[in-house]
């Protein structure tokens, strides 16, 4: 359908439009014109994706001036999700309006799902095929390799090198149909795609590509100012922010340093009796500055950057006592030697990054303005060295990553360090935490860089929280609620027990044997009603581990099984992707299953549990995130000094927008329908009713068919005749 | 310390097993010998096997005279036909209609099992299609092996044959060591014994005793840990089937390195509080066993590209809003009725034609039915290699067979309990005329109807084309099948006489205890009913008698064999 937004001609490939996407894309529209970025709230459901990206590429069309649209998202699945349905929207875009434009539309992601070289993609584990992968295309094994040397080299990225660059593309390209064409024509995908990245009209990928300074600095720096940024699935965007400019240092990975820096002596030793010329030229290129170094060297992938963001990214040359590689080794392991001594702490310090860096000096003699050097200083020297197995190196690379990170940054960090786990208090593993409390700062560069940023989600409010906590002026926020023709979900919040006695997840209780019990006895009565799927979330990985034991303890468990077949989320990622690939076949033979899974985990997020995968959400408890963590408090008290925001309000909010995500895994559209139960007393009370309202999109709670069951022994008889 | 559990008391693990080798070879019995029946309890495909073969043990006992002689000739069979039997076996035990014919048919030898089954290949075929679809699934309960006594410092545990497959299911490994070891370098209670002993055994198990996890590694533990290793490489081979809609693994770009970002709170830490993984890890791993993880070669090029597109497309179909999309037209297969007024009307008579009265307002009355089906028949040259008849003709002849069987049938069905007699789905029509005819009658007519049916269909199938004489064993099957036809008819004539007598005098009973009422007024409404019956009797009676009249005459104008 075509139709108009204030004089945009619109191309949507539907023949109907729900109002409310009308009503987004409106929004979106004034904010793309009003050229700033943007907070828009739509419940999950309703096409969100697919109204952003009719609206923006029909924009696109008619506006040139504008530049690419990148679109981030979260994770693997959902991208993949986002990349079909901008297949469909431009095929219908470019059928409709019948101009032959050439739009390129790529996903971009790691080597690890894209690589197709026979050996080398074998490999799951993401670091391990970035070695190996570096291992085949590094430009000195290349080199060595067109001297005549018998080296291994990758065909694929050879071939990509051959012509692969020429290539003119137009269409959309998933992670599949990229590995394709790496097929047929012997391009090697990785790089094909990164390579495309300057072409492309629209951009999948995940946030890290933009908030991540290691890999923004690689991946996005080439992006034009003028292009759209959408976040979406926003809601978690803060965390993403502050991880991305956290770093957090054990003896593990002290150890590993110390041990780096051994092999990088030996290295050096080595190359100074073969090849000392490569050296000397390192150290002039140093005197030049780093900025030059790095811009010297034309291949694209660079095995370390700087952690810090580019504003921040010096253009001085490196200080005179770490340009010699011995000198420069010599000084980290003086620091790595100091961060080791800061570990064997008693007691738990918190201390501001300034003052860390003044102990330092004090202690070990290296100023902060060395410090800020440490990164890109390591970087060269691994690439003079020729060190491809980069992932050996993550030691001393978080190390040095730590010095600039601490030295660059003192406003809105923190430094915390503690001895050992509150829980086991008798076991030693202290832990340095450097630790970023300001969300703004990462997002800083892009909200000023590019003409607009869309973030946008299907539970984002309340939407002031995030523009104080990311600290910026949105020229348009919008809230959207869903519209529905018939009850699609069933609310239910259950605070007592059969036997009566409350249920909750507070702490002092939720080990009790009758909220266990009664918790248990909620799903055995589900599993006898509910048909297909349930999806059970916990708060927390450790809360679930101890309920599954004791419910196998009472035979819970096999009463479950007597109806369905369980699956629980492990803490293997690709374990757990298989037990949720067999959960979905249990679904779909129609024998029915449960899947325990946890708030917050990996599941909770990315995965959907549309139709059949979903009848039945149980969330035990209010997932509140772990108030006793020490981070997490001066995280709250950043918010409170700050932004004035309330450090309960937070919590709530937090709580608020986890229960939402695992609540909304069940509802994927308007044909879906199932149930939505909230086990705990306090969602019947302020706080909780909150977030259970939030959990169904807003439209059950506004019609007031949030049902409260004090007693769930009526549930069954109820969910019989609906 | 307490010393190790002793487990596997000898006597409990060996007396289960000779009850399933013993019903393991009554089974086995009526098949021929290269069935492999010594084999240990459960081969690879453990389940399936065994309850097919529990099943087809039951089911041959009633039919084991056929069933075995047939292919007995040549040694040891062909694994196909080997299957085609079991096969004929089980459809002989789930329909009891084919049964009941086999019976009357094959087991007299009458007709011989093999021509019996050539006419019903395509029933063979379809059938063993539904065999594949439907397999029966696992129980979704998890049965652990449980000690069946404790003492002291002996542990026994009891074995039945479903505990052995259970174990082997859940633990590939477990069945790799056993068929490589068993009965060749271990005996069967040797192996029970070492896995019982093994920490393979306790590994997934949370209530293992103490002293169990502390021993150190047992021998079985070395004969276990080679097949072990195979688990892995499974594993890894299914984490790279995953399809990226699904593959959690694959956020290398969302996931920060060890060391990175803001480190979890402990409570999100599962590493540390890995105590109930083993208990996660069993019931991830039952589900899987359950839903029938597929182990097949992913990697294969053609299964690849395959799993490609079935992606490509599921995507496609996931990310469409259906509502928002215009309904396509809908398109239909236009019906074409040769005579719209007659189908219109047959189905007036069908739907609502509950009584005799819509029988005869229609335009065509039982009788004239049959007389246009035996004028037709009449005049029939069998030539069934271009069978036809006029539609109209078909259409009459299939509404009055129609009738007659649904009601005879429905009628039977109802005194079988619904043990399906009655070969036409159709909805019963109960009309007056067929509560009239008793049961026991259309029991027999409609057995009578079946075998004749069934020998009339291979006696025109040997009859021969133009004027070729019979092959010598084809007039021999022909004359057998003539013969039986003519008892058929006999039996026939002997039913309806038997039914009528019957009826009289069962009228005549409740006329006398009518009139001892006084009641008179309903002895015409009776007469006027006894005469129906007779008409559709006798009818029904001429139906099936002229088709093996029909059959017997040609039959008798077969060109004999000396000329």
């Amino acid at each position: 359908m075509k139709f108009f937004i204030e004089e945009l001609p619109v191309y949507f490939p539907y023949a109907y439009i729900y109002p409310e996407q009308y009503q987004y894309m409106v929004s979106l529209k004034r904010a793309l014109d009003a050229k700033g970025p943007c907070v828009l709230e739509m419940p999950s459901g309703t096409g969100k994706t697919v109204s952003l990206l009719s609206l923006i590429t029909s924009y696109q069309l008619q506006h040139p001036e504008i530049g690419k649209l990148i679109y981030c998202s979260r994770t693997v699945p959902e991208i993949e999700q986002v990349l079909e349905e901008a297949r469909r929207v431009i095929a219908y875009r470019d059928a409709e309006s019948g101009q032959g434009t050439k739009t390129l539309c790529i996903g971009m992601t790691s080597r690890r799902n894209l690589c197709i070289h026979p050996r080398v993609s074998e490999e799951r584990e993401g670091k391990v095929v970035d070695s190996m992968c570096r291992d085949l295309t590094a430009p000195w094994v290349r080199e060595r390799s067109s001297e005549g040397g018998d080296v291994e080299l990758c065909e694929f990225f050879e071939g990509f090198e051959r012509n692969g660059r020429d290539a003119l593309l137009s269409g959309t390209y998933n992670m599949e149909d990229l590995r394709e064409m790496g097929r047929t024509k012997g391009w090697c995908p990785y790089f094909l795609a990164r390579h495309l990245i300057t072409f492309a009209n629209i951009i999948v990928y995940s946030y890290a590509y933009l908030l991540d300074p290691k890999i923004a600095s690689l991946i996005s720096k080439e992006i034009k100012a003028d292009s759209v940024i959408v976040f979406d699935e926003a809601h978690n965007i803060d965390n993403a922010c502050i991880n991305s400019l956290s770093v957090n240092l054990d003896m593990k990975i002290i150890e590993a340093s110390h041990r780096n820096l051994i092999r990088i002596s030996n290295a050096i030793t080595n190359i100074k009796q073969t090849d000392a010329n490569r050296l000397r030229e390192e150290y002039s290129r140093l005197v030049r500055g780093l900025a030059q170094n790095s811009a010297s060297l034309g291949h694209g992938d660079r095995l370390t950057v700087d952690p810090v963001l580019p504003a921040d990214v010096l253009q001085e040359a490196v200080p005179g006592n770490i340009r010699k590689a011995e000198h420069f080794v010599a000084l980290m392991k003086r620091f790595t030697d100091y961060v080791r001594l800061r570990l064997r702490v008693q007691n738990v310090v918190q201390e501001s990054p300034l003052a860390f860096l003044q102990n330092v000096y004090q202690a070990a003699a290296i100023e902060a303005r060395t410090l800020r050097f440490t990164s890109s200083r390591l970087g060269s020297l691994l690439r003079t060295l020729q060190i491809t197995d980069v992932s050996q190196f993550n030691g001393i690379c978080l190390v040095a990553d730590f010095a600039t990170l601490v030295s660059t940054y003192q406003d809105g960090f923190t430094i915390i360090i503690e001895p050992c786990d509150d829980r086991t208090p008798n076991i030693r593993d202290p832990v340095l935490q450097f630790c970023c409390l300001d969300a703004s700062l990462a997002i800083k560069p892009v909200l000023d860089k590019f003409r607009s940023v869309v973030i946008t989600s299907g539970t984002i409010s309340p939407l002031e929280m995030y523009t104080k906590m990311l600290n910026f002026r949105p020229v348009l926020t919008e809230r959207l609620t869903m519209s529905l023709a018939r009850n699609c979900v069933c609310p239910l919040v259950i605070t007592r027990g059969t036997d009566q006695s409350a249920i909750s997840s507070r702490y002092e209780v939720r080990s009790d044997p009758s909220v266990v019990r009664n918790f248990g006895s909620v799903l055995v009565d589900m599993c006898g009603v509910v048909p297909d799927g349930i999806c059970c979330f916990f708060t927390s990985y450790s809360y679930m581990e101890s309920i599954v034991a004791v419910w196998e303890e009472t035979g819970v468990l096999d009463k479950v099984l007597e109806n369905k077949l369980i699956f629980v989320e492990t803490p293997d990622a690709a374990e757990s992707a298989i037990a949720l690939q067999n959960y979905k076949k249990a679904c779909d033979s129609g024998r029915g299953a449960v899947l325990l899974s946890v708030a917050r985990g990996k599941v909770s997020e990315g995965i959907d549990f549309d139709n059949q995968y979903g009848r039945c959400v149980i969330l035990y408890g209010i997932p509140y995130v772990y108030t006793e963590s020490r981070i997490l408090k001066a995280r709250m008290e950043f918010l409170r000094d700050r932004h004035q925001i309330r450090e309960g309000d937070f919590l709530t909010f937090d709580a608020m927008r986890t229960a939402a995500q695992c609540i909304g895994r069940v509802i994927r559209g308007k044909n879906d329908y199932g149930l939505m139960v909230f086990a705990d007393n306090r969602y019947n009370r302020g706080v909780g009713v909150g977030v259970g309202a939030k959990g169904v999109g807003m439209c059950a709670a506004a019609r007031g068919i949030v049902i409260v069951i004090e007693c769930h022994g009526h549930l069954c008889l109820w969910v019989e005749v609906p | 310390m307490k010393a190790p559990a002793k487990p596997g008391a000898p006597s409990s693990t060996t007396s289960s097993a000779p009850s399933f080798f013993a019903s393991r070879s009554s089974s086995s019995s009526s098949m021929p010998p290269n069935n492999g029946s010594s084999m240990p309890p459960t081969r690879p495909g453990s389940t399936a096997t065994h309850t097919a073969a529990t099943s087809s043990s039951s089911s041959s006992s009633s039919h084991r005279g056929g069933g075995a002689s047939v292919p007995s000739t040549s040694g040891a069979p062909a694994p196909h036909i080997m299957e085609e039997i079991e096969q004929r076996a089980s459809m002989l035990a789930s329909n009891k209609e084919l049964r009941l014919l086999h019976d009357n048919l094959v087991k007299p030898g009458i007709i011989k099992e093999n021509e019996f089954w050539e006419a019903r290949k395509s029933m063979l075929s379809s059938d063993s299609q539904n065999v594949s679809k439907q397999k029966v699934g696992l129980a979704t309960t998890l049965r652990e092996v449980k000690p069946s006594s404790e003492s002291g410092d002996t542990v026994s545990y009891k074995l039945d044959p479903a505990a052995i497959i259970e174990i082997f299911t859940q633990f590939p490994a477990v069945r790799k060591a056993y068929h490589e070891n068993v009965p060749l370098k271990l005996t069967e209670l040797e192996f029970w014994k070492r896995y019982f002993k093994s920490k393979h055994f306790h590994r997934d198990r949370l209530r293992a005793p103490q002293n169990i996890q502390q021993q150190s590694a047992s021998e079985g533990d070395d004969m276990f840990a080679k097949y072990v290793e195979d688990d892995r490489e499974r594993f890894k081979r299914r984490v790279h089937s995953l399809d990226p809609s699904g593959d959690l693994s694959a956020e290398a770009d969302t996931k920060l390195p060890d060391g990175y970002g803001v480190r979890t709170d402990d409570t999100m830490r599962p590493a540390k509080l890995a105590k109930s993984l083993p208990l996660i890890r069993r019931f991830n791993k039952h589900g899987a066993v359950v839903v029938g993880e597929s182990d097949t070669a992913e990697a294969e090029p053609s299964v690849a590209i395959e799993k490609a597109e079935r992606y490509r497309a599921r995507m496609k179909e996931n990310v469409r809003i259906s509502e928002l999309d215009e309904e396509p037209a809908d398109t239909f297969v236009p019906l074409r009725i040769q005579d719209q007024r007659r189908y219109f009307e047959g189905y007036a008579s069908t739907s609502n034609g509950d009584d005799a009265e819509s029988l005869s307002s229609s335009s065509f009355t039982p009788e004239e039915a049959i007389d246009a089906f035996s004028s037709n028949l009449q005049g029939w040259i069998p030539d069934l290699y271009r069978a036809q008849t006029s539609h109209d003709d078909a259409a009459l002849i299939n509404r009055e067979m129609n009738t007659l069987l649904v009601t005879s049938s429905s009628t039977v069905n109802n005194n079988n309990n619904g043990s399906g007699s009655g070969a036409i789905d159709l909805t019963p029509i109960a009309t007056d005329i067929d509560t009239k005819l008793s049961s026991s009658f259309r029991a027999s007519y409609l057995d009578i109807f079946d075998t004749t049916n069934e020998l009339l269909r291979h006696f025109w199938s040997t009859m021969p084309t133009g004027s070729l004489p019979l092959s010598a064993a084809s007039t021999e099957k022909v004359g057998r099948l003539v013969k039986m036809l003519r008892e058929n008819q006999i039996k026939l004539e002997g039913i309806v006489k038997q039914e009528s007598e019957e009826r009289v005098a069962k009228e005549k009973e409740k006329e006398g205890a009518k009139r001892k009422k006084g009641d008179s007024s309903s002895a015409s409404d009776n007469k006027a009913k006894i005469d129906e019956e007779r008409k559709i009797m006798g009818n029904i009676v001429a139906t099936l008698g002229a088709t093996i009249t029909k059959a017997i005459e040609k039959h008798a104008s077969l060109p004999t064999k000396k000329s």
